[in-house]
């Protein structure tokens, strides 16, 4: 038998030290949303790419500053915003060395491998309640291959809702998780808002699965990763009856 | 005394490792990476001798000129020594080597994630091997499955024991008779290799598992060797989770 008193309160000092790390990256994430806050209210007249361009350098330097977590990030524009390009995606995806670089996407709607962001819930979620929030654990084919979250600023402007984005790796998730644990028994899980699990201390329940309904019914503490109602955070942490 | 060339089974094997090697390598390190490779799972052992350089560098479709500069690499790294003359050539030298922590610090930076996805591939690969095996291995192949599973349990150095452990699951896609199959095998257990040297492993459980898969092809029944080949690598890779998980942790308690 686990005592049940010790076992929460690793499970509590574990949310509040991945809670802490992750908000560190969101904080950044809002700076930068305030530039472009500040940029999109002084446009005068048709908005351009171009006024945009001072992103480039606070992305690298976003990126750099948090790759212990994150392997990417950019921003996706409110469709319309510019008449030149109405649907326009800036991604920079983190180098071993140098500055990130230009991830590409294919923009045409008429294209096979058309990728139509305003429909992907990363875009979605924070559009519509207009507030910050992890999205995922999802697998960014085209992207990189691995399971990702997409930690989500949405910017409201007169043009519309623009999404910020920061990819966070399970990989490197799951080393936060495990370092603030410190617990091999009993069983605990760190689970999305989809059932999937961000990580784990056991190895028959591994990163990117679906918590199986029987693992549920041993849950036996949970604890949420954030304590607000519109939680950054949608995650449990669920320990398990051996 | 030197051994003669390396068989043709060696070279064959040799020659299947290629798509394995990291992104982004120009075509002699890759080479490099495949001979390396074809060391450290013991396809190529000391006292081996390479075939002549027009020889090989026709095998692996390259000029000789960046097979040379492939044995370069190779000989400054002390793996090979090369002679000239009639009896010239180039011999292997050595087996890699790494340290335990260096064995250790590879499985931590490896996440479960990768893990798990890795295994997925090795356990779809190993169940349809053994399920085609038990229609299509001949007595041939099924005496050296037997032979294999016997040197597992008698081999007591770890890292020839995991060489061997390997070696097995590829004998099992080659007595598939799907060369692509054994390709993806290999490719597999090459990346595994490393990872799992820094560890004990869980030999007993493995002695019981070889045997019965071996056991399943020769009784003709590919329902049954399917489901023992794929525990076989699910509980393999469950047990190396446990130790990246356990390192993990350990690494955090003394940061």
């Amino acid at each position: 038998m686990h005592n049940v008193d010790t076992v929460r309160e690793a499970l509590e000092r574990t949310a509040g030290i991945v809670s802490s790390s992750i908000n560190a990256v969101f904080a950044d994430l809002e700076k930068i949303a305030q530039a472009v806050a500040e940029a999109s209210a002084s446009l005068s007249g048709e908005p351009q790419r171009s006024e945009f361009l001072f992103l480039k350098r606070e992305f690298a330097d976003f990126i750099r500053k948090h790759s212990d977590l994150i392997v990417g990030g950019g921003i996706a524009y409110a469709p319309g915003t510019f008449p030149e390009a109405p649907f326009w995606l800036e991604w920079w995806r983190a180098q071993r060395t140098g500055d990130p670089r230009f991830v590409t996407h294919d923009l045409n709607p008429d294209s096979l491998n058309y990728y139509d962001y305003t429909s992907r819930e990363w875009f979605t979620v924070p559009s519509s309640s207009g507030q910050p929030v992890a999205v995922g654990p999802y697998v960014d084919f085209g992207g990189i291959n691995v399971s990702i979250i997409t930690l989500c600023v949405p910017v409201s402007t007169p043009q519309g809702m623009h999404i910020l984005g920061g990819d966070l790796t399970l990989a490197n998730l799951e080393g936060v998780f495990l370092r603030a644990l410190q617990l091999r028994e009993p069983v605990v899980v760190l689970l999305g808002p989809n059932g999937r699990v961000i990580a784990s201390n056991s190895a028959r329940i591994a990163t990117g699965i679906l918590l199986q309904e029987t693992d549920l019914q041993r849950a036996e503490t949970e604890v949420n990763v954030s304590s607000d109602d519109l939680p950054r955070l949608p995650w449990k942490l669920i320990s398990l009856a051996s | 005394m030197e051994n003669a060339a390396i068989s043709s089974s060696a070279l064959d094997l040799l020659l299947l490792l290629r798509g394995s090697e990291p992104e982004g390598l120009g075509r002699a390190d890759q080479v490099v990476y495949q001979i390396e490779t074809a060391i450290l799972m013991g396809i190529l052992t000391e006292g081996d001798r390479l075939p002549t350089e027009s020889t090989l560098a026709a095998e692996l479709g390259i000029s000789p000129i960046t097979l040379r500069q492939s044995l370069a690499t190779l000989r400054t790294k002390g793996l090979i020594e090369t002679s000239r003359g009639r009896s010239g050539g180039s011999v292997i030298r050595r087996q890699v080597e790494f340290s335990d922590t260096q064995l250790r610090k590879k499985l931590r930076a490896t996440s479960t994630e990768a893990l798990r996805d890795i295994g997925d591939l090795g356990a779809a690969i190993a169940s349809m091997s053994a399920r085609l095996a038990a229609d299509r291995a001949d007595p041939q192949n099924i005496e050296h499955l037997q032979d294999l599973a016997k040197r597992h349990q008698d081999t007591a150095d770890e890292r020839a024991r995991r060489r061997v452990d390997s070696r097995f699951h590829v004998a099992v896609s080659i007595a598939s008779q799907s060369s692509r199959l054994t390709s993806a095998a290999l490719q597999v257990e090459a990346e595994l290799m490393t990872l799992w040297w820094g560890q004990l492993g869980p030999d007993e459980t493995s002695v019981e598992h070889h045997a019965a898969i071996v056991d399943a092809i020769k009784n003709r029944n590919p329902e049954e060797a399917a489901i023992a080949a794929e525990r076989h690598i699910r509980s393999g890779i469950e047990f190396l989770i446990e130790q990246h998980l356990r390192l993990t942790m350990e690494h955090g308690e003394n940061a």
